[in-house]
């Protein structure tokens, strides 16, 4: 039976259609007639996680004799309370859609053909095991490599533990770099690697630099509670929202005040701010003499002196230099300094921008002490999960992690990953190839730049396993598919945090039997490691994923802190207790915990510590650090122009011009819409129902055109236009957007899939295919908001 | 008349068991179970939120400003008839500021009132939190700095380390296992004999945590009175604290409020004990966190004393305050013999707030004033009306 979007939509995009969609309806529809009884069928209601983006959103599953027929939020879940965002009710469609991989399939044609064999699960195992166990023979252990997406939990320790186990430093994480907040600007002040919690409920002023808060932040339902707590939630103290950005966004519609900038100028902007401040003896001054490093000049152990923060600041970022590169007259510039100094607490955020971009936002946050403070940036404790027992390493294993990770993997590139490099490696050989790839929860063909990089890395690669549910962009180069249950069928765990620095454990169950002969990742390395035999066993001694949970949580339970989730007065109520020294949770044993979690579903820590310095600044002065001492510890080679000290002060660098700005005259932006944030759920319909809700598209790419623009390019409303930049061309339909500069074009990511099912495959089109390679020195990563583009009448 | 006994129940305590315990000896025969009613402290604060209590009234600086944040410790001990009287003088302002800020007035369950009562307790037996500056310098003036100096985290003498337990239980604990050796190094270095007074010991709790920049934290398990009873006896403190005695704990006026408060009356009381336990030849008992935290269940639980009432003057306060001219025999409104046996502080509270706003418009309407009452009064009233205001 076939089934198109006409007949879909036909079907019903009402609550019926979560039940109709995809294998459930067929299955549904075989029954006999006699074999329906009248009667109503067995009801219940499951909490599990949200699956469909990062954000970690409680679920509530109803389930009618073990068929899921629809979603609500958990109201006990500390992240949404009972919300969801469309992604989320829209979730599943990705258990039923009808062309999930159903079984293990061997590759029988040439790569990329499309042609594919189901195969048993002990086949499809007895494959991969023959394949490590040959490596390990050959001493080749370390060309084991795997490329991971976005995903928490202890199913990355589990990876870890394996390759540890196996022999191989390559575990390079692939996770859509413009995907979450800025981590580099915090790991550059702070020397943490991670996401911070940015206390949005209580911030006064917010002055976003690009960020994409109200349409595509990692936990949307999260923040945009926040938003209206920020907005309404405390009487009499309205938050003021100002968001810098080329495009008049969502955000920006929403926000007090929008202030239009060039693409990639936001870093300098914040540096201009910055030097106000300074010029005006609006910092903290406590804060600063307390609490951070390189502030003023200082001398190292050497006795070489070095240029402090402010005297360069104060030399290089005049408001009129800033505001002949940004556009943003220079009396916005101070009057920005002055509200945001003084308007208290007061939070500065910024996009995926280049890491010392991220940093001239990050000490504006240093210069208010909004660091560890109420309304400031926040950083969470980890959950408490019980360590991985020791185990001993045989010798393949200990010479295999000795080896340098493909991606460079010294100093700096052991914390940062770099997948463009990776691809880049494998084609040169340096320093040696990969023979076998896992793609883990990632679809590096779609997400990066310049996909011919990776589909010729992947060539020059013998053997590639995806263990991806769908046949996506990257899964179609796969030899051998295990595909995964989706996330309503498996057991996982997700832990993360709330805006006010709370750790949250999300537990994700299976809600339904698994539709098809899939099996969960988790239990598929167990039983890898156990036919690996030997250390695997002692490595990796757990008989199912839902083992290792069990085994993390006891970590919970000794940590003696938090409670299972409970209704918003009970989250005081634990917060209360735990101020006054007590402890007083839901359970009394670890069984106790494991069920309640369950019911509930999950655990939390609903208190905040504030003042742990060795938490909040991990650098080598355990400070904040406005000269980024730990980046200069780390860096092997230079990572700007110069090497001298402002390559380690926030600073801001022009974009290497990529083209003849005569020939390719546009800025392109590219930006992120609520339903299709990165490249997960494209194959869901109603998700690209709702692409672009604001211009009322769906289904295709448009581009958004400043109507002046336009007009000058004889470029009408609704046009079929090419975009082209010196890298590529993708069609796009013309859409007149007063939200767009003139010199500035704006296309959302999300569709172009060369692969993914019937309602992803060959729809709109990837703006990624028009980036370059100016590869940012510290990430590795393509420098987003550098490329031009033309654009004209397909 | 019998002594009235209330013994509020510990917080710690109700949230371990859950049940409702109380201690009943001593009470009035016409008023068993009235006095006692439990309260359940989780439940409390739930009526605080779900009442809206927290609009106005903050804890520890979290919920509103506009009224009194009533997590801040009061001047003295504050018995069930004073709490009930101080709601009574306060309704007639907050009714009023609730009506500004269209909180629609509520009624409360004599269980929710139990509840709220135990939780407001609860919440005063826990510290505010300390200042650090201020225990920086108690470090200097208690001669604490001599032994304990500001050295490396992990030197001798250094006490970050101790910034991980939360709970001030852990510190007396601690401090009373710690004492014989602490003696000993004070006579050595010729120290004098120190005592904490007040939250002296809360603030340099809080500069002794403000020196930790560990993350780990150590809470404690809500202490059981039953098991805390027992260790009194085990653990021999019953040979000097008999009750009734002379060295009867419930009748010691200056008893501390505060878990903190109580480490540092560990600590002043300690040279006196051990003094009188080696006269009397006993051991020098040690204590485990939670046998602490049990003891001190107990030991807080002996606190919670009502005085007794005088129907005499109760029926005076009942002219005084002119609540004759509504409620007596022959006027509209109910004769209150009727409540004869019913009465206890916290059937006042919740009658009184249930029946307030109606009664504070009669009064209006009879341009009579609000009559504000103080706990003695109430403690009066209260016994006039339990005998059927004879």
């Amino acid at each position: 039976m076939k089934i198109n979007r006409r007949d879909f939509l036909k079907m019903g995009g009402g609550a019926g259609a979560a039940v109709a969609l995809g294998g459930g309806f067929w299955k549904w529809s075989q029954f006999p007639v006699a074999e329906k009884p009248n009667a109503p069928g067995v009801e219940k209601w499951i909490p599990t996680i949200c699956g469909q983006c990062m954000g970690g959103c409680g679920i509530l599953v109803r389930v009618i004799d073990g068929w899921a027929v629809n979603i609500a939020g958990n109201p006990l879940h500390p992240v949404n309370r009972g919300t969801l965002c469309p992604k989320g009710i829209a979730g599943l469609q990705g258990l039923y859609d009808p062309d999930r991989i159903r079984t293990p399939l061997k590759r029988i044609g040439k790569r990329g053909e499309g042609q594919w064999q189901p195969i048993s699960w002990v086949e499809a195992l007895q494959m991969v095991t023959s394949s490590l166990k040959e490596l390990r023979k050959n001493g080749e252990s370390y060309q084991l490599m795997v490329l991971g997406g976005k995903y928490r939990g202890l199913m990355r320790s589990l990876w870890e533990r394996f390759l540890e186990a196996f022999g191989s430093p390559n575990y390079i994480d692939n996770q859509f770099q413009w995907e979450g907040t800025p981590t580099e600007g915090l790991f550059l002040t702070q020397g943490i690697y991670s996401t911070p919690a940015y206390d949005l409920e209580n911030v006064q002023y917010l002055l976003s630099f690009g960020s994409e808060l109200l349409e595509s932040y990692w936990s949307p339902v999260q923040v945009l509670r926040a938003y209206g707590y920020f907005r309404r939630g405390k009487p009499g103290q309205r938050g003021k929202l100002v968001q810098i950005e080329p495009r008049l966004s969502i955000t920006g519609i929403k926000a007090d005040e929008w202030i239009p900038i060039q693409p990639g100028a936001e870093g300098i902007l914040a540096l201009g701010i910055a030097h106000m401040i300074i010029k005006e003896g609006l910092y903290k001054k406590d804060f600063a003499s307390n609490h951070t490093f390189g502030f003023e000049g200082w001398t190292d152990e050497n006795g070489k002196e070095h240029l402090g923060f402010k005297e360069f600041i104060l030399s290089e970022y005049e408001p009129n230099v800033v505001s002949k590169k940004t556009g943003v007259p220079v009396d916005t510039v101070i009057r920005l300094a002055r509200e945001f100094a003084t308007n208290q607490p007061s939070l500065a955020i910024g996009y995926r921008d280049r890491p010392f971009h991220q940093m001239a936002v990050s000490v504006l946050n240093g210069l208010t002490g909004s660091i560890d403070t109420t309304g400031g940036i926040l950083i969470p404790r980890n959950v408490p999960y019980q360590a991985f027992p020791p185990f001993k390493k045989d010798t393949i294993a200990q010479k295999g992690l000795d080896k340098e990770r493909i991606d460079g993997g010294k100093g700096l590139r052991r914390v940062i990953h770099q997948p463009y490099l990776f691809a880049q490696n494998v084609l040169s050989g340096r320093p040696y190839k990969p023979k076998a790839l896992f793609l883990y929860y990632t679809n590096p063909l779609f997400s990066n730049p310049k996909p011919d990089l990776f589909s010729k890395a992947f060539a020059e690669i013998p053997f590639i396993v995806s263990f991806s549910p769908y046949m996506d962009d990257s899964t179609h180069f796969a030899d051998l598919v295990l595909p995964d249950h989706t996330p309503l069928e498996r057991w996982q765990d997700d832990p993360l945090f709330l805006n006010n620095g709370f750790p949250v454990l999300g537990i994700r169950q299976p809600v339904v039997e698994p539709l098809y002969q899939t099996k969960a990742t988790g239990d598929v390395l167990l039983t890898i490691a156990k036919l690996l035999g030997g250390e695997f066993r002692t490595a990796l001694p757990w008989n199912d994923f839902k083992e290792v949970m069990a085994y993390g949580f006891k970590g919970i339970f000794e940590a003696k802190r938090g409670d299972v989730f409970g209704l918003q007065f009970e989250e005081a109520w634990t917060r209360l207790l735990q101020r006054g020294g007590w402890w007083a949770p839901s359970y009394k044993t670890t069984e106790e915990l494991w069920k309640l979690i369950q019911e509930r579903g999950g655990w939390w820590d609903p208190l905040y510590d504030f003042g742990e310095w060795e938490r909040i600044f991990q650098t080598p002065s355990k400070k904040f650090e406005f000269y980024a001492q730990g980046l200069k510890r780390l860096a092997s080679s230079p990572l700007s122009k110069s090497n001298g000290d402002p390559s380690f002060l926030p600073h801001w660098e022009e974009p290497k011009k990529m083209s003849d700005e005569k020939l390719y005259p546009l800025h392109l932006h590219i930006f992120k819409t609520m339903a299709v944030t990165g490249s997960r759920n494209a194959n869901q319909p109603w998700l690209s129902e709702n692409f672009g809700p604001h211009l009322l598209e769906r289904w295709i790419t448009w581009v958004e055109i400043n109507p002046h623009t336009a007009k000058e390019l004889g470029i009408s409303e609704g046009d079929w236009v090419w975009v082209e930049s010196t890298f590529g061309k993708i069609q796009a339909k013309a859409r007149l957007y007063q939200g767009a500069m003139p010199d500035v074009v704006n296309i959302p990511f999300g569709l172009g899939h060369a692969s993914g099912g019937r309602w992803a495959k060959d729809l709109g089109a990837n703006p990624y295919h028009l980036l370059g390679d100016d590869l940012d020195p510290l990430t590795g990563n393509p420098i987003q908001r550098s490329p031009r583009v033309k654009i004209y009448k397909a | 008349m019998k002594r009235i006994s209330i013994y509020l129940l510990i917080g710690f305590l109700l949230l371990v068991s859950g049940d409702l315990i109380f201690w009943d000896q001593g009470i009035g025969a016409e008023k068993k179970g009235e006095y006692l009613l439990p309260g359940d402290i989780k439940a409390g604060w739930k009526v605080f939120t779900t009442k809206k209590c927290g609009v106005c009234h903050a804890i520890w600086g979290e919920g509103g400003k506009g009224g009194p944040d009533l997590g801040t410790l009061p001047e003295s001990y504050v018995s069930q008839s004073q709490l009930a009287a101080l709601m009574w003088n306060h309704w007639p302002e907050m009714w009023g500021k609730m009506a500004a800020k269209k909180i629609p007035s509520q009624k409360m369950e004599k269980t929710e009132m139990a509840d709220l009562f135990a939780f407001l307790y609860f919440i005063r037996y826990m510290d505010e939190p300390g200042n650090p500056q201020s225990g920086k310098v108690l470090m200097e003036i208690k001669h604490c700095s001599k032994c304990h100096p500001i050295v490396k985290e992990g030197a001798k003498g250094d006490l970050s380390p101790w910034g991980m337990y939360m709970n001030p239980i852990l510190w007396a604990q601690m401090m009373w296992n710690h004492v014989p050796q602490m003696e000993q190094e004070m006579k050595k270095k010729g120290l004098p004999l120190v005592e904490f007074k007040g939250n002296e010991m809360v603030d340099i709790i809080a500069y002794i945590r403000s020196l930790s920049s560990k993350m780990e934290k150590v809470y404690l398990s809500p202490g059981n009175l039953q098991s805390g009873k027992k260790l009194f006896t085990q653990k021999g403190c019953i040979q000097c604290h008999l009750p009734q005695g002379e060295l009867d704990l419930s009748k010691k006026k200056d008893f501390p409020r505060t878990l903190a408060q109580l480490a540092g009356m560990m600590w002043n009381h300690s040279y006196k004990m051990w003094k009188g336990m080696k006269e009397k030849g006993m051991e020098r008992p040690t204590l485990s966190p939670q046998e602490m935290a049990d003891l001190v269940a107990y030991l807080f639980s002996t606190q919670y004393f009502g005085e007794p009432g005088n129907p005499e003057e109760g029926k005076r306060v009942f002219t005084k305050k002119q609540c004759n001219l509504c409620h007596s025999k022959g006027t509209k409104m109910p004769n209150l013999s009727f409540l004869k046996g019913q009465i206890s502080p916290i059937f006042m509270a919740q009658t009184m707030w249930n029946h307030g706003p109606e009664m504070l418009e009669k009064i209006r309407k009879a341009k009579i004033s609000w009559r504000k009452i103080d706990s003695k009064e109430m403690v009066d009233l209260m016994e006039y009306l339990n005998r059927g205001m004879p």
